[in-house]
């Protein structure tokens, strides 16, 4: 029986790693923090601007307008669109079938002079003027001797230098657009491997694109995580061997741990599709608070000899399992995905650490004795400060919802970006995108936002829609062009012009063109971008982000701002996380009231402490990281709180127990401090000031 | 827009005379008259000035972004939009003087052909140009041929 169940633990671990093994191709972890948004109006707009070649784009700038500088952008576009992987969007010729477009409507799209002089000999008068006298060459418009339409001019809204476009006073620029719109990582990663090999580390070159971030992120990411896992690994390894002294224990708790993290990430896997790489490591670190059931059956001898069943344990546990099955019905995706995760993994490695392990008996080893001193401490004032202090700190409390603060903080790609901006003079300006129901609506509500305000770029607002087609011919139709050509041939004639030079003004065919049907498709063949999404059409513009919200009004225009977006999925799940913060504290009171009612000042100093010190460390700058890393160090300081108003256990085990639970916690959550990734570094931050809050109270002696 | 490409090619032609007085010979189909024109380029480090002295004196200054005009009715200047006439004009201009060779590609493609070399318009300048042609004697230009598809013609000749 005892051999058996010596080798239960290394079956069951070995059955696991075989499951593992087996279905590795059902495993996948994930780096993208979108996905941990939850599917709302908000995010679907995000995803739609994400797919249009404009939210790709890469661009490149070369130094200088000298002829080395063209000669080099030239031959970057040239070697990255060869593989056509990239497609060259900046090009300022324009392509064949907007050139048709607009031979056809050029009386439709220039804009009319409000005021044309009705001297019609006058004006010829001038025009042969111009061409005999001008030291310049002139030539003449025959379309529109009399100069009714203002001269179209598409490129309006580039910075040209050279025939090419220009980014600022820095250089010539090139914009490229990705050839592959699958937006995966396999084709982000093509790309950026490509721009970077043709680019290289010249000072003299700079290279951006959006998908970089994806990119980079995702390599810095998996770096950040991969190399603190096995710090973290190596420090819990090291501190076990010093604080357990019993080779077979440590065995077995690395056992229990890895068999507990490899169910959590499969079964995680299997119900979220992919595992996020915040879950990952946050589950490795989940870890080291299930280590604390094991220190505390080890330093109260649950192993060594028969003892009852551990009930301060066991509530310890309950709190945080309650904790974190209460808030997995808060619905958003990342609060869910961490919570099953920390439930499967804190569960099995309960019932293994508080039944495995007493049946199959580990001795006892001398342990290190620590608190052969203690101070003096009033648990009653702290616990009613803290108190008082939470209630403060949660009024002033700025919650900070820029999706972007808990990612990778990429300075370098980051000042790129920056630097594009402002040499494009993009920095004021926000992404809008108009939604419609057809193309034709979709034209007519960029014309609109373009009327009603200043300094918008609207791509779509170039073309013209039926209700402006229909308005324009009738004005042409209420001015009489016919006879004004008739009167320009007499004119010329009479002046010296060749006969019939002007017969092609204010033709038929121009005046009263068929009006062009747009849709998706031939919109974009003109390199232009609409999307269609659940029979709806968008396309994209650019506001100035003063003018926002009052674009919003509209009702059929929407910013896209990650930082809102984030704020409106926080917004709708507001309630949620309240309803379900308030139940967790009902459970903790209700919890401290049963098992510490006569210690409920020192047991209660241990969740208000840690939780006043954090929300005042962070209260300018709370994430949903921090929020929901508080809710671990309260449950953790739940259970340290139970275990110290645990009378049947010698209070200085206990403290030996939490100081190593404590230790191991720095060890797995506590070495996120010295992440990159803001989202990590927000866990190793309130992680570490619950731990030296609670070490601190420690400290305190046994009277209240 | 295509008066300003035409503009542009004239003052392509005129830029490869730098330096040296000229002679310009312009047909105008639309009066079915032939005008001539002298006078003198002057490059400077960021503008061009072209000083005529017929058939009546006037000078243009071009410079980034602006056109002046100098005559004996005075002094008249336009600032041009970014992607005007003006900045094609400085790009030829910079693309003779230095050979630069991406700039000009970026309009024609070229054909040599002994002391001849055809310029053939592409994309934008193929809508309004049919042909140019520059003639050499040795290094030194000899003469340059512009001709337009609305019938027009310019012919410059170097003047020794």
């Amino acid at each position: 029986m005892k051999q058996w169940t010596k080798a239960l633990n290394i079956g069951f671990f070995i059955v696991v790693l075989g499951l593992f093994f087996s279905f590795r191709q059902m495993w996948s972890v994930s780096t993208d923090l979108m996905a941990l948004l939850p599917q709302n109006k908000s995010k679907t707009l995000f995803e739609t601007y994400s797919s249009f070649k404009n939210a790709k784009e890469v661009f490149v700038a070369t130094q200088g307008f000298d002829k080395d500088s063209l000669s080099h952008i030239k031959k970057i576009e040239e070697r990255l669109t060869k593989e056509n992987l990239l497609k060259l969007e900046s090009d300022i010729k324009l392509n064949a079938p907007l050139k048709k477009y607009i031979q056809e409507n050029i009386f439709y799209l220039r804009e009319l002079n409000e005021k044309p002089s009705q001297n019609v000999a006058g004006i010829v008068q001038k025009l042969f003027e111009q061409i005999t006298t001008n030291p310049y060459y002139t030539a003449i418009d025959t379309q529109d001797p009399l100069g009714y339409f203002k001269p179209l001019n598409p490129n309006k809204e580039l910075n040209i230098k050279n025939a090419h476009l220009a980014l600022g006073d820095f250089g010539y620029l090139s914009v490229f657009s990705l050839s592959d719109t699958s937006n995966t990582k396999e084709s982000f990663q093509k790309v950026y491997d490509i721009v970077k090999q043709e680019v290289g580390e010249s000072p003299n070159i700079k290279a951006f694109s959006p998908i970089f971030y994806f990119v980079e992120n995702a390599q810095k990411t998996q770096k950040d995580v991969t190399l603190i896992i096995f710090f973290s690994t190596a420090l819990l390894l090291f501190l076990y061997l010093l604080v357990i002294k019993n080779i077979a224990l440590l065995f077995n708790t690395i056992l229990t741990l890895a068999t507990s993290g490899l169910i959590a990430f499969m079964a995680t896997c299997s119900v979220f599709g992919s595992v996020s790489i915040f879950t990952l490591a946050f589950g490795n670190a989940v870890g080291t608070l299930a280590i604390d059931y094991m220190f505390h059956h080890y330093f109260h001898d649950h192993y060594s000899k028969s003892k009852p069943f551990s009930r301060t344990v066991f509530f310890g546990f309950l709190t945080t399992f309650g904790a974190f099955f209460i808030i997995s019905f808060v619905d958003f995706p990342l609060i869910k995905q961490l919570s099953f995760f920390a439930m499967i993994s804190l569960f099995l490695s309960y019932m293994q650490f508080a039944i495995l392990f007493p049946m199959i008996g580990f001795k006892q080893a001398k342990t290190i004795s620590t608190f052969r001193f203690s101070v003096p401490l009033p648990y009653k004032t702290i616990a009613t400060i803290s108190f008082l202090t939470i209630l403060g700190a949660i009024y002033f409390l700025h919650v900070e919802t820029d999706l972007r603060r808990l990612d990778y903080q990429n300075k370098p790609l980051m000042e790129l970006e920056g630097f594009f901006k402002k040499a494009t003079l993009k920095q004021d300006y926000t992404p809008i995108l108009i939604e419609a129901n057809s193309v034709d609506e979709l034209i007519l509500r960029s014309k609109t936002i373009q009327k009603e305000f200043q300094k918008t770029l609207t791509p779509l607002a170039f073309f013209v829609d039926k209700q402006t087609f229909a308005k324009r011919q009738e004005t042409l139709q209420a001015l009489d062009f016919e006879m004004l050509e008739k009167e320009v041939e007499k004119e010329a004639s009479r002046i010296g012009f060749r006969e019939n030079f002007f017969k092609n003004a204010y033709s038929q065919e121009l005046l009263y063109p068929q009006h062009t049907e747009l849709d998706a498709s031939k919109i974009q063949e003109m390199g232009f971008d609409v999307v269609t999404k659940n029979n709806l059409f968008y396309t994209h513009a650019m506001v100035k982000t003063e003018d926002v919200k009052e674009v919003e009004k509209r009702g059929f225009a929407y910013g896209i701002n990650s930082k809102e977006m984030f704020l409106e999925s926080l917004k709708h799940v507001t309630y949620q996380l309240l309803f379900g913060g308030a139940l967790v504290l009902v459970l903790m009171t209700t919890i401290l009231l049963i098992t510490c009612r006569k210690t409920l000042a020192l047991s209660s100093s241990y969740v208000l402490f840690p939780t006043a010190l954090i929300l005042l460390v962070g209260i300018n700058d709370f994430t949903i990281i921090h929020i929901f890393m508080l809710f671990i160090v309260i449950a953790f300081g739940i259970d340290y709180g139970i275990y110290m108003g645990a009378k049947e256990h010698s209070r200085v085990q206990t403290k030996n127990a939490i100081l190593f639970s404590l230790m191991s916690t720095f060890a797995g959550f506590g070495v996120l401090i010295f992440s990159q990734i803001g989202a990590l570094f927000a866990m190793g931050l309130v992680s570490c000031l619950g731990v030296g809050a609670i070490f601190v109270l420690l400290l305190g002696g046994d009277k209240e | 827009m295509r008066p300003k490409i035409v503009l542009l090619l004239l003052f392509f032609a005129l830029t490869l005379f730098a330096q040296n007085p000229f002679k310009e010979t312009r047909y105008i189909y639309a009066i079915d008259k032939t005008l001539l024109l002298e006078g003198y380029i002057t490059f400077g480090e960021q503008n061009v000035i072209i000083e005529y002295t017929k058939p009546q004196p006037k000078v243009l200054t071009y410079f980034e972004g602006g056109l002046s005009i100098q005559d004996e009715n005075g002094y008249t200047a336009t600032q041009l939009n970014a992607n005007s006439a003006m900045n094609y004009f400085f790009m030829i201009i910079k693309a003779i003087e230095e050979n630069n060779d991406a700039l000009l590609e970026s309009f024609f493609t070229s054909k040599t052909d002994a002391q001849t070399t055809i310029l053939e318009p592409k994309d934008t300048a193929s809508q309004m140009v049919q042909e140019v042609k520059i003639t050499k004697n040795g290094n030194k230009l000899k003469s340059l041929h512009v001709e337009l598809k609305n019938g027009d013609r310019i012919t410059i000749e170097t003047v020794d």
